[in-house]
Protein backbone atom coordinates (compact mmCIF):
# COMPACT_ATOMS: atom_id res chain seq x y z
CA UNK A 1 0.00 0.00 0.00
CA UNK A 2 2.99 2.06 1.04
CA UNK A 3 4.76 2.17 -2.51
CA UNK A 4 1.47 2.63 -4.39
CA UNK A 5 0.76 5.35 -2.39
CA UNK A 6 3.74 7.26 -2.87
CA UNK A 7 2.75 6.42 -7.01
CA UNK A 8 -0.09 7.96 -6.40
CA UNK A 9 1.22 11.35 -4.41
CA UNK A 10 3.99 11.70 -7.27
CA UNK A 11 0.80 11.86 -9.65
CA UNK A 12 -0.77 14.67 -7.72
CA UNK A 13 2.77 16.27 -7.15
CA UNK A 14 3.41 16.54 -10.89
CA UNK A 15 -0.24 17.78 -11.22
CA UNK A 16 0.19 20.65 -8.63
CA UNK A 17 3.16 22.02 -9.90
CA UNK A 18 4.38 24.01 -13.33
CA UNK A 19 0.57 24.76 -13.80
CA UNK A 20 1.85 26.85 -16.58
CA UNK A 21 3.36 24.57 -18.53
CA UNK A 22 0.42 21.71 -18.14
CA UNK A 23 -1.68 24.40 -19.67
CA UNK A 24 0.11 24.77 -22.67
CA UNK A 25 0.24 20.92 -22.70
CA UNK A 26 -3.44 20.80 -22.50
CA UNK A 27 -3.94 23.35 -25.09
CA UNK A 28 -1.73 21.51 -27.48
CA UNK A 29 -3.54 17.75 -26.97
CA UNK A 30 -7.40 19.81 -26.62
CA UNK A 31 -6.14 21.63 -30.12
CA UNK A 32 -5.73 17.79 -31.64
CA UNK A 33 -8.41 16.03 -30.11
CA UNK A 34 -10.49 18.65 -31.40
CA UNK A 35 -8.94 18.32 -35.02
CA UNK A 36 -9.62 14.87 -35.16
CA UNK A 37 -12.70 14.81 -33.72
CA UNK A 38 -13.65 17.34 -36.34
CA UNK A 39 -12.37 14.96 -38.92
CA UNK A 40 -14.34 12.53 -37.58
CA UNK A 41 -17.79 14.54 -37.10
CA UNK A 42 -17.63 15.51 -40.91
CA UNK A 43 -16.36 12.14 -41.69
CA UNK A 44 -19.14 9.88 -40.73
CA UNK A 45 -21.80 12.66 -41.44
CA UNK A 46 -20.59 13.36 -45.03
CA UNK A 47 -20.47 9.45 -45.80
CA UNK A 48 -24.13 9.04 -44.32
CA UNK A 49 -24.78 12.00 -46.52
CA UNK A 50 -23.58 11.04 -49.48
CA UNK A 51 -24.97 7.14 -48.88
CA UNK A 52 -28.36 8.69 -48.42
CA UNK A 53 -28.45 10.52 -52.13
CA UNK A 54 -27.94 7.09 -53.34
CA UNK A 55 -30.21 4.96 -51.23
CA UNK A 56 -34.26 3.69 -52.38
CA UNK A 57 -33.37 3.28 -55.64
CA UNK A 58 -35.22 0.99 -58.36
CA UNK A 59 -33.77 -1.16 -61.45
CA UNK A 60 -35.25 -2.57 -63.99
CA UNK A 61 -33.38 -6.03 -65.77
CA UNK A 62 -34.77 -7.10 -69.01
CA UNK A 63 -34.00 -10.17 -69.94
CA UNK A 64 -33.20 -11.25 -73.65
CA UNK A 65 -36.20 -12.38 -75.80
CA UNK A 66 -34.68 -16.20 -76.47
CA UNK A 67 -33.74 -16.97 -72.57
CA UNK A 68 -36.05 -19.39 -71.27
CA UNK A 69 -37.46 -19.44 -67.73
CA UNK A 70 -35.05 -21.28 -65.83
CA UNK A 71 -32.12 -19.37 -66.67
CA UNK A 72 -34.37 -16.68 -65.98
CA UNK A 73 -34.93 -18.23 -62.66
CA UNK A 74 -31.61 -19.08 -61.71
CA UNK A 75 -30.39 -15.13 -62.47
CA UNK A 76 -33.22 -14.03 -60.03
CA UNK A 77 -31.73 -16.38 -57.55
CA UNK A 78 -28.29 -15.14 -57.74
CA UNK A 79 -29.65 -11.55 -57.73
CA UNK A 80 -31.70 -12.14 -54.77
CA UNK A 81 -28.83 -12.90 -52.59
CA UNK A 82 -26.64 -9.65 -52.95
CA UNK A 83 -27.43 -7.78 -49.92
CA UNK A 84 -29.10 -4.62 -50.67
CA UNK A 85 -31.31 -6.25 -53.40
CA UNK A 86 -34.93 -7.02 -53.03
CA UNK A 87 -36.41 -8.46 -55.86
CA UNK A 88 -40.05 -5.98 -55.53
CA UNK A 89 -41.93 -7.49 -58.96
CA UNK A 90 -41.28 -9.89 -61.58
CA UNK A 91 -43.29 -10.92 -64.89
CA UNK A 92 -43.26 -12.90 -67.70
CA UNK A 93 -43.69 -11.97 -70.50
CA UNK A 94 -47.61 -13.42 -70.70
CA UNK A 95 -48.10 -10.75 -67.19
CA UNK A 96 -46.29 -8.07 -69.60
CA UNK A 97 -48.71 -8.57 -72.64
CA UNK A 98 -51.69 -8.60 -70.11
CA UNK A 99 -50.18 -5.87 -68.18
CA UNK A 100 -49.58 -3.87 -71.41
CA UNK A 101 -52.91 -4.43 -73.17
CA UNK A 102 -54.45 -3.04 -70.35
CA UNK A 103 -52.31 -0.40 -69.67
CA UNK A 104 -52.17 -0.34 -66.37
CA UNK A 105 -48.58 -0.67 -65.34
CA UNK A 106 -47.18 2.51 -65.80
CA UNK A 107 -43.30 1.77 -64.94
CA UNK A 108 -43.36 -0.49 -68.14
CA UNK A 109 -45.00 1.72 -70.32
CA UNK A 110 -42.70 4.78 -68.73
CA UNK A 111 -39.89 2.63 -70.03
CA UNK A 112 -41.00 1.07 -72.70
CA UNK A 113 -38.62 3.21 -75.26
CA UNK A 114 -35.63 1.85 -73.14
CA UNK A 115 -36.90 -1.71 -74.06
CA UNK A 116 -38.74 -1.62 -77.44
CA UNK A 117 -38.79 -5.45 -77.28
CA UNK A 118 -41.24 -5.20 -73.68
CA UNK A 119 -42.55 -8.47 -74.39
CA UNK A 120 -39.67 -10.25 -72.31
CA UNK A 121 -39.72 -11.59 -69.03
CA UNK A 122 -38.81 -8.26 -66.94
CA UNK A 123 -38.24 -7.73 -63.11
CA UNK A 124 -38.19 -4.34 -60.67
CA UNK A 125 -35.51 -4.83 -58.19
CA UNK A 126 -35.40 -2.26 -55.19
CA UNK A 127 -32.14 -1.04 -54.11
CA UNK A 128 -30.87 -0.07 -51.04
CA UNK A 129 -26.92 0.46 -51.76
CA UNK A 130 -25.01 2.84 -49.60
CA UNK A 131 -21.60 4.22 -51.20
CA UNK A 132 -20.56 2.42 -54.71
CA UNK A 133 -22.72 -0.12 -54.65
CA UNK A 134 -25.41 1.22 -57.62
CA UNK A 135 -22.69 1.43 -59.76
CA UNK A 136 -21.10 -1.89 -58.72
CA UNK A 137 -24.59 -3.99 -59.13
CA UNK A 138 -24.92 -2.27 -62.20
CA UNK A 139 -21.49 -3.52 -63.38
CA UNK A 140 -22.67 -6.61 -61.98
CA UNK A 141 -25.27 -7.14 -63.63
CA UNK A 142 -24.13 -6.15 -67.17
CA UNK A 143 -21.91 -9.67 -66.95
CA UNK A 144 -24.79 -11.85 -66.63
CA UNK A 145 -25.36 -13.21 -70.20
CA UNK A 146 -28.67 -13.51 -70.61
CA UNK A 147 -29.87 -10.08 -69.51
CA UNK A 148 -30.37 -7.92 -72.17
CA UNK A 149 -30.88 -4.31 -70.95
CA UNK A 150 -30.80 -2.68 -67.62
CA UNK A 151 -32.84 0.96 -66.82
CA UNK A 152 -31.38 2.89 -63.90
CA UNK A 153 -30.97 6.76 -63.64
CA UNK A 154 -27.73 6.88 -64.59
CA UNK A 155 -27.21 10.52 -63.50
CA UNK A 156 -27.63 9.60 -60.05
CA UNK A 157 -24.90 6.99 -60.15
CA UNK A 158 -22.72 9.51 -62.48
CA UNK A 159 -23.28 12.26 -59.41
CA UNK A 160 -22.71 9.68 -56.63
CA UNK A 161 -19.49 9.10 -58.05
CA UNK A 162 -18.55 12.55 -59.03
CA UNK A 163 -19.42 13.79 -55.32
CA UNK A 164 -17.65 10.36 -53.60
CA UNK A 165 -14.64 11.39 -55.83
CA UNK A 166 -14.09 15.05 -55.07
CA UNK A 167 -15.17 13.98 -51.41
CA UNK A 168 -12.43 11.66 -51.21
CA UNK A 169 -9.79 13.97 -52.78
CA UNK A 170 -10.86 16.82 -50.32
CA UNK A 171 -10.49 13.97 -47.13
CA UNK A 172 -6.73 12.67 -47.96
CA UNK A 173 -5.71 16.06 -48.44
CA UNK A 174 -7.46 16.66 -44.95
CA UNK A 175 -5.56 13.18 -43.69
CA UNK A 176 -2.61 14.29 -44.63
CA UNK A 177 -2.59 17.81 -43.27
CA UNK A 178 -4.24 16.48 -39.54
CA UNK A 179 -1.00 13.84 -39.59
CA UNK A 180 1.42 16.87 -40.05
CA UNK A 181 -0.66 18.73 -37.53
CA UNK A 182 -0.61 15.88 -34.88
CA UNK A 183 3.23 15.15 -35.67
CA UNK A 184 3.83 18.66 -34.93
CA UNK A 185 1.41 19.22 -31.77
CA UNK A 186 2.75 16.17 -30.37
CA UNK A 187 6.13 17.31 -30.79
CA UNK A 188 5.55 20.08 -28.60
CA UNK A 189 3.79 18.59 -26.31
CA UNK A 190 6.69 16.03 -25.70
CA UNK A 191 8.97 19.16 -25.56
CA UNK A 192 7.32 21.09 -23.43
CA UNK A 193 6.98 17.83 -20.98
CA UNK A 194 10.11 17.01 -21.08
CA UNK A 195 11.44 19.85 -20.19
CA UNK A 196 8.89 20.63 -17.38
CA UNK A 197 10.12 17.77 -15.76
CA UNK A 198 13.52 17.13 -16.56
CA UNK A 199 14.80 18.28 -13.26
CA UNK A 200 12.50 16.06 -11.08
CA UNK A 201 13.11 13.11 -12.62
CA UNK A 202 16.88 13.86 -12.27
CA UNK A 203 16.20 13.80 -8.48
CA UNK A 204 14.56 11.42 -8.21
CA UNK A 205 16.90 9.59 -10.07
CA UNK A 206 19.72 10.08 -8.11
CA UNK A 207 17.39 10.12 -4.85
CA UNK A 208 16.79 6.32 -5.18
CA UNK A 209 13.76 6.31 -7.63
CA UNK A 210 13.19 2.74 -9.18
CA UNK A 211 12.49 2.44 -12.90
CA UNK A 212 8.82 2.07 -11.84
CA UNK A 213 8.29 4.84 -9.55
CA UNK A 214 9.51 7.09 -12.41
CA UNK A 215 7.66 5.44 -15.06
CA UNK A 216 4.26 5.52 -13.69
CA UNK A 217 3.45 8.53 -12.11
CA UNK A 218 4.78 10.03 -15.21
CA UNK A 219 2.55 7.48 -17.26
CA UNK A 220 -0.59 8.45 -14.77
CA UNK A 221 0.25 12.02 -15.14
CA UNK A 222 -0.05 12.40 -19.25
CA UNK A 223 -3.33 9.41 -19.07
CA UNK A 224 -4.39 12.73 -16.97
CA UNK A 225 -3.39 15.27 -19.37
CA UNK A 226 -4.97 13.63 -22.21
CA UNK A 227 -8.38 13.03 -20.32
CA UNK A 228 -8.87 16.59 -19.26
CA UNK A 229 -7.46 17.44 -22.92
CA UNK A 230 -10.02 15.13 -24.50
CA UNK A 231 -12.86 16.65 -22.76
CA UNK A 232 -12.34 20.20 -23.62
CA UNK A 233 -11.35 19.15 -26.83
CA UNK A 234 -15.28 17.12 -27.24
CA UNK A 235 -16.36 20.09 -25.49
CA UNK A 236 -15.09 22.50 -28.55
CA UNK A 237 -16.42 20.14 -30.90
CA UNK A 238 -19.81 20.34 -29.60
CA UNK A 239 -19.80 24.34 -29.87
CA UNK A 240 -18.41 23.73 -33.63
CA UNK A 241 -20.90 21.37 -34.71
CA UNK A 242 -24.03 24.01 -33.98
CA UNK A 243 -22.18 25.77 -35.98
CA UNK A 244 -21.31 23.51 -38.52
CA UNK A 245 -24.85 23.25 -38.89
CA UNK A 246 -25.96 26.39 -39.02
CA UNK A 247 -23.12 26.80 -42.38
CA UNK A 248 -24.80 23.71 -43.84
CA UNK A 249 -28.52 23.01 -42.78
CA UNK A 250 -29.01 25.65 -45.59
CA UNK A 251 -30.68 24.79 -48.99
CA UNK A 252 -29.27 23.36 -51.07
CA UNK A 253 -27.02 21.23 -49.02
CA UNK A 254 -29.33 20.50 -46.32
CA UNK A 255 -26.83 18.67 -44.35
CA UNK A 256 -27.73 18.38 -40.76
CA UNK A 257 -24.28 17.27 -38.35
CA UNK A 258 -25.26 14.45 -35.83
CA UNK A 259 -22.88 14.52 -32.91
CA UNK A 260 -20.18 11.17 -32.61
CA UNK A 261 -21.96 8.53 -31.55
CA UNK A 262 -21.22 7.43 -28.16
CA UNK A 263 -18.86 4.58 -29.37
CA UNK A 264 -17.20 7.62 -31.34
CA UNK A 265 -16.74 9.58 -28.04
CA UNK A 266 -15.42 6.70 -26.77
CA UNK A 267 -12.47 6.56 -29.47
CA UNK A 268 -11.84 9.41 -29.50
CA UNK A 269 -11.38 10.27 -25.43
CA UNK A 270 -9.36 7.01 -25.94
CA UNK A 271 -7.02 8.50 -28.95
CA UNK A 272 -6.37 11.26 -27.07
CA UNK A 273 -5.54 9.46 -23.42
CA UNK A 274 -3.55 7.25 -25.91
CA UNK A 275 -1.76 10.04 -27.37
CA UNK A 276 -1.01 11.77 -23.65
CA UNK A 277 0.50 8.58 -22.80
CA UNK A 278 2.67 7.90 -25.52
CA UNK A 279 4.16 11.55 -25.33
CA UNK A 280 4.75 11.23 -20.99
CA UNK A 281 6.39 7.42 -22.15
CA UNK A 282 8.38 9.20 -24.52
CA UNK A 283 9.67 11.84 -22.20
CA UNK A 284 10.88 9.88 -19.75
CA UNK A 285 12.24 7.65 -21.63
CA UNK A 286 13.89 10.60 -23.34
CA UNK A 287 15.41 12.17 -19.74
CA UNK A 288 16.25 8.87 -18.78
CA UNK A 289 18.51 8.22 -21.45
CA UNK A 290 20.02 11.13 -22.10
CA UNK A 291 20.37 13.09 -18.47
CA UNK A 292 21.30 9.99 -16.36
CA UNK A 293 22.37 7.79 -19.18
CA UNK A 294 19.94 4.72 -18.47
CA UNK A 295 17.01 2.87 -20.41
CA UNK A 296 13.81 2.61 -18.75
CA UNK B 1 31.93 -7.02 11.26
CA UNK B 2 35.22 -5.69 12.17
CA UNK B 3 37.02 -3.40 9.29
CA UNK B 4 35.32 -4.51 6.16
CA UNK B 5 35.82 -1.89 3.45
CA UNK B 6 32.68 -0.86 2.12
CA UNK B 7 34.03 0.96 -0.41
CA UNK B 8 36.94 -0.55 -2.93
CA UNK B 9 37.90 1.21 -6.37
CA UNK B 10 40.01 -1.05 -8.18
CA UNK B 11 42.08 0.72 -11.32
CA UNK B 12 40.29 3.08 -11.77
CA UNK B 13 40.82 5.35 -15.62
CA UNK B 14 38.28 7.84 -16.43
CA UNK B 15 38.49 10.82 -18.37
CA UNK B 16 36.50 12.97 -20.29
CA UNK B 17 37.25 13.60 -23.86
CA UNK B 18 41.24 14.60 -23.43
CA UNK B 19 41.36 15.36 -20.06
CA UNK B 20 42.32 12.65 -17.68
CA UNK B 21 40.73 12.79 -13.98
CA UNK B 22 41.83 9.50 -12.68
CA UNK B 23 44.60 7.13 -13.74
CA UNK B 24 45.01 4.04 -12.21
CA UNK B 25 43.36 4.80 -9.09
CA UNK B 26 42.78 2.81 -6.18
CA UNK B 27 40.80 3.33 -2.92
CA UNK B 28 39.70 1.24 -0.47
CA UNK B 29 37.72 3.11 2.74
CA UNK B 30 36.55 1.12 5.69
CA UNK B 31 32.78 1.37 7.07
CA UNK B 32 32.13 3.47 9.53
CA UNK B 33 34.87 5.69 8.79
CA UNK B 34 35.41 9.10 8.03
CA UNK B 35 36.84 10.41 4.78
CA UNK B 36 37.77 14.34 3.78
CA UNK B 37 38.92 14.22 -0.18
CA UNK B 38 40.79 17.94 -1.25
CA UNK B 39 42.14 18.80 -4.18
CA UNK B 40 42.30 22.15 -6.71
CA UNK B 41 39.23 22.85 -7.87
CA UNK B 42 39.13 20.89 -11.07
CA UNK B 43 41.00 17.83 -9.82
CA UNK B 44 37.70 15.80 -9.92
CA UNK B 45 36.86 15.19 -6.64
CA UNK B 46 33.12 16.03 -7.49
CA UNK B 47 33.56 13.39 -10.01
CA UNK B 48 35.03 10.87 -8.29
CA UNK B 49 31.60 11.29 -5.44
CA UNK B 50 29.41 11.29 -8.46
CA UNK B 51 31.65 7.67 -9.10
CA UNK B 52 31.04 6.32 -6.19
CA UNK B 53 27.49 7.51 -6.21
CA UNK B 54 27.00 5.12 -9.35
CA UNK B 55 26.20 8.20 -11.49
CA UNK B 56 29.33 8.00 -13.81
CA UNK B 57 30.39 4.81 -14.44
CA UNK B 58 34.31 5.39 -15.03
CA UNK B 59 35.85 4.11 -18.60
CA UNK B 60 37.53 0.96 -16.92
CA UNK B 61 38.12 0.03 -13.94
CA UNK B 62 36.28 -1.99 -11.27
CA UNK B 63 33.69 -0.24 -8.03
CA UNK B 64 32.29 -2.24 -4.95
CA UNK B 65 30.06 0.12 -2.70
CA UNK B 66 28.56 -1.40 0.15
CA UNK B 67 28.22 -4.52 -2.07
CA UNK B 68 27.28 -3.31 -5.17
CA UNK B 69 29.74 -4.13 -7.33
CA UNK B 70 29.95 -2.40 -10.63
CA UNK B 71 32.04 -1.26 -13.51
CA UNK B 72 32.09 0.69 -17.44
CA UNK B 73 29.23 0.37 -19.08
CA UNK B 74 26.95 -0.59 -16.29
CA UNK B 75 23.23 -0.75 -17.55
CA UNK B 76 21.69 -0.82 -14.38
CA UNK B 77 19.59 1.14 -12.49
CA UNK B 78 21.00 1.25 -9.31
CA UNK B 79 18.27 2.81 -7.09
CA UNK B 80 18.86 -0.13 -4.39
CA UNK B 81 22.68 1.83 -4.12
CA UNK B 82 21.38 5.42 -4.58
CA UNK B 83 18.60 4.06 -1.43
CA UNK B 84 21.80 3.24 0.58
CA UNK B 85 24.12 5.64 -0.47
CA UNK B 86 23.46 9.60 -0.69
CA UNK B 87 24.85 12.57 -2.15
CA UNK B 88 25.05 16.59 -1.08
CA UNK B 89 25.34 17.94 -4.48
CA UNK B 90 27.88 20.94 -4.74
CA UNK B 91 25.22 22.48 -6.50
CA UNK B 92 22.64 21.35 -4.21
CA UNK B 93 19.93 20.37 -7.39
CA UNK B 94 16.76 21.59 -5.56
CA UNK B 95 13.46 22.10 -6.54
CA UNK B 96 13.04 25.57 -6.96
CA UNK B 97 9.53 25.82 -6.93
CA UNK B 98 8.87 23.53 -4.08
CA UNK B 99 8.63 23.58 -0.23
CA UNK B 100 11.59 23.12 1.68
CA UNK B 101 9.50 19.96 3.37
CA UNK B 102 8.43 19.01 0.02
CA UNK B 103 12.00 18.60 -1.39
CA UNK B 104 13.32 17.09 2.29
CA UNK B 105 11.45 13.90 1.55
CA UNK B 106 11.44 13.28 -2.02
CA UNK B 107 13.70 10.36 -1.28
CA UNK B 108 11.50 9.29 1.06
CA UNK B 109 8.24 9.22 -1.28
CA UNK B 110 10.65 7.42 -4.09
CA UNK B 111 11.44 4.64 -1.54
CA UNK B 112 7.58 4.22 -1.24
CA UNK B 113 7.43 4.94 2.75
CA UNK B 114 4.18 6.28 3.94
CA UNK B 115 3.68 9.85 4.97
CA UNK B 116 3.14 9.74 8.95
CA UNK B 117 6.98 7.62 8.82
CA UNK B 118 8.03 10.56 6.68
CA UNK B 119 6.80 13.32 8.77
CA UNK B 120 8.05 12.00 12.07
CA UNK B 121 11.89 11.56 10.51
CA UNK B 122 11.43 15.33 8.71
CA UNK B 123 10.64 17.13 12.25
CA UNK B 124 13.57 15.53 13.79
CA UNK B 125 15.48 16.05 10.49
CA UNK B 126 14.39 20.14 10.57
CA UNK B 127 15.12 20.70 13.95
CA UNK B 128 18.55 18.86 13.69
CA UNK B 129 19.37 21.82 10.65
CA UNK B 130 17.29 24.49 12.32
CA UNK B 131 15.17 24.79 9.29
CA UNK B 132 12.01 24.49 11.33
CA UNK B 133 11.13 28.34 10.94
CA UNK B 134 11.08 27.97 7.05
CA UNK B 135 9.52 24.76 6.14
CA UNK B 136 7.13 25.47 4.22
CA UNK B 137 9.24 28.68 2.46
CA UNK B 138 9.59 27.99 -1.49
CA UNK B 139 13.56 26.97 -2.09
CA UNK B 140 14.44 29.49 -4.67
CA UNK B 141 13.46 32.08 -1.97
CA UNK B 142 16.17 30.63 0.17
CA UNK B 143 19.65 31.70 0.70
CA UNK B 144 22.60 30.07 -0.34
CA UNK B 145 23.52 28.47 3.14
CA UNK B 146 19.78 27.41 3.30
CA UNK B 147 19.26 25.98 0.43
CA UNK B 148 22.59 23.92 0.99
CA UNK B 149 21.38 22.71 4.57
CA UNK B 150 18.03 21.64 2.37
CA UNK B 151 20.42 19.53 0.36
CA UNK B 152 22.04 18.31 3.66
CA UNK B 153 18.77 17.22 5.54
CA UNK B 154 17.59 15.19 2.27
CA UNK B 155 21.02 13.58 1.91
CA UNK B 156 20.37 12.58 5.99
CA UNK B 157 17.27 12.37 5.56
CA UNK B 158 17.59 7.87 4.57
CA UNK B 159 19.88 7.55 6.62
CA UNK B 160 22.41 6.18 4.57
CA UNK B 161 25.17 3.80 4.67
CA UNK B 162 27.55 5.95 3.08
CA UNK B 163 27.07 10.08 2.88
CA UNK B 164 28.72 11.55 -0.23
CA UNK B 165 29.08 15.11 0.90
CA UNK B 166 30.09 17.67 -2.18
CA UNK B 167 31.98 20.95 -1.01
CA UNK B 168 28.56 21.04 1.89
CA UNK B 169 30.32 23.79 3.65
CA UNK B 170 31.04 25.86 0.79
CA UNK B 171 27.89 28.31 1.62
CA UNK B 172 27.77 28.05 5.40
CA UNK B 173 29.40 30.61 7.75
CA UNK B 174 31.72 29.48 10.55
CA UNK B 175 29.42 28.50 13.26
CA UNK B 176 27.14 26.80 11.07
CA UNK B 177 30.13 24.89 9.78
CA UNK B 178 31.58 23.47 12.88
CA UNK B 179 27.50 22.64 13.64
CA UNK B 180 27.21 20.12 10.59
CA UNK B 181 30.83 18.94 11.01
CA UNK B 182 29.36 18.20 14.69
CA UNK B 183 25.87 16.28 13.07
CA UNK B 184 27.78 14.29 10.33
CA UNK B 185 29.86 13.41 13.17
CA UNK B 186 26.81 12.17 15.08
CA UNK B 187 25.81 10.06 12.47
CA UNK B 188 29.25 8.70 11.78
CA UNK B 189 29.29 7.84 14.71
CA UNK B 190 26.26 5.55 13.97
CA UNK B 191 27.79 4.15 11.41
CA UNK B 192 27.67 6.29 8.76
CA UNK B 193 30.40 6.13 6.36
CA UNK B 194 31.53 10.02 5.26
CA UNK B 195 33.11 10.75 2.64
CA UNK B 196 33.57 14.69 2.45
CA UNK B 197 34.54 16.57 -0.12
CA UNK B 198 36.03 20.31 0.60
CA UNK B 199 39.07 22.95 -0.28
CA UNK B 200 39.42 23.46 3.62
CA UNK B 201 41.75 20.33 4.72
CA UNK B 202 42.06 22.08 8.41
CA UNK B 203 38.55 20.57 9.11
CA UNK B 204 39.88 17.44 9.47
CA UNK B 205 41.11 18.67 12.71
CA UNK B 206 37.57 18.63 14.38
CA UNK B 207 36.76 14.63 13.63
CA UNK B 208 38.85 12.70 15.57
CA UNK B 209 40.86 9.08 13.47
CA UNK B 210 39.39 11.07 10.41
CA UNK B 211 41.22 10.25 6.93
CA UNK B 212 42.59 12.64 4.07
CA UNK B 213 43.09 11.84 0.61
CA UNK B 214 44.19 14.31 -1.46
CA UNK B 215 44.13 13.95 -5.55
CA UNK B 216 46.79 15.55 -7.54
CA UNK B 217 47.79 14.43 -10.98
CA UNK B 218 45.12 11.87 -11.69
CA UNK B 219 46.28 10.13 -8.63
CA UNK B 220 45.46 9.71 -4.99
CA UNK B 221 47.36 10.69 -2.03
CA UNK B 222 46.97 9.70 1.18
CA UNK B 223 47.84 12.11 3.57
CA UNK B 224 46.64 11.52 6.73
N1 LIG C 1 30.28 15.95 -17.83
C1 LIG C 1 31.50 16.47 -18.05
N2 LIG C 1 31.93 16.61 -19.31
C2 LIG C 1 33.14 17.10 -19.58
N3 LIG C 1 33.99 17.52 -18.64
C3 LIG C 1 33.62 17.40 -17.35
C4 LIG C 1 32.36 16.89 -17.00
N4 LIG C 1 32.26 16.89 -15.67
C5 LIG C 1 33.40 17.40 -15.20
N5 LIG C 1 34.24 17.71 -16.21
C6 LIG C 1 35.58 18.25 -16.07
O1 LIG C 1 36.29 17.40 -15.20
C7 LIG C 1 37.12 18.14 -14.34
C8 LIG C 1 36.83 17.77 -12.91
O2 LIG C 1 35.57 18.23 -12.54
P1 LIG C 1 35.03 18.10 -11.05
O3 LIG C 1 33.72 18.77 -11.00
O4 LIG C 1 35.10 16.69 -10.65
O5 LIG C 1 36.12 18.94 -10.22
P2 LIG C 1 36.13 19.31 -8.68
O6 LIG C 1 37.35 18.75 -8.12
O7 LIG C 1 34.86 18.91 -8.05
O8 LIG C 1 36.24 20.88 -8.74
P3 LIG C 1 35.62 21.93 -7.72
O9 LIG C 1 36.51 21.94 -6.53
O10 LIG C 1 35.73 23.23 -8.46
O11 LIG C 1 34.24 21.53 -7.45
C9 LIG C 1 36.86 19.60 -14.65
O12 LIG C 1 37.92 20.04 -15.48
C10 LIG C 1 35.57 19.60 -15.42
O13 LIG C 1 35.61 20.64 -16.37
MG1 LIG D 1 33.25 19.85 -7.37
Amino acid sequence: MGYIGCIFEQTLSYMKYKKKYQLIIILLISVLSFLSGLFLLIHTNLNAYIAKKNTGKTVIIYWDNNVDRSKVEEDLKKISSIKGVKIEKFYTPKDAIKILTQGSLPLITKYSQTNPKIISYTSVLAVDLKGMGLSNLIKRLKTYPGIKNIYYNPNKVDMYIRLNHVYKCIESVAIGLLVIITLVLFFLYYSVLKLTRIKECYILYITGASRTFLLVPFIFHGAILGLISAIIGLLFLWGSQYYLNYLFFTPPIWLKMDFLTPYGILMQSIFTVLLGIFGSCLAVKDISKKTFNKEI
Amino acid sequence: MGIKKIIKLKNIFHAFGSRVLFNNVNIWIERGSFVFLTGDSGSGKTTLLKILHGEISPLSGYVSIAGINFGPRNKGFMHNLRRKVTMIHQDFILLEDRSVEDNIVLPLRAMGISKTQRQKRLDIILRTLELTKIRKNRCNSLSGGEKQRVAIARAIIVNPLILLADEPTGNLDNRQTIRLIKILRHFNLHGTTIVFATHNPELKRHVENSRLIHIINSKIQEIG
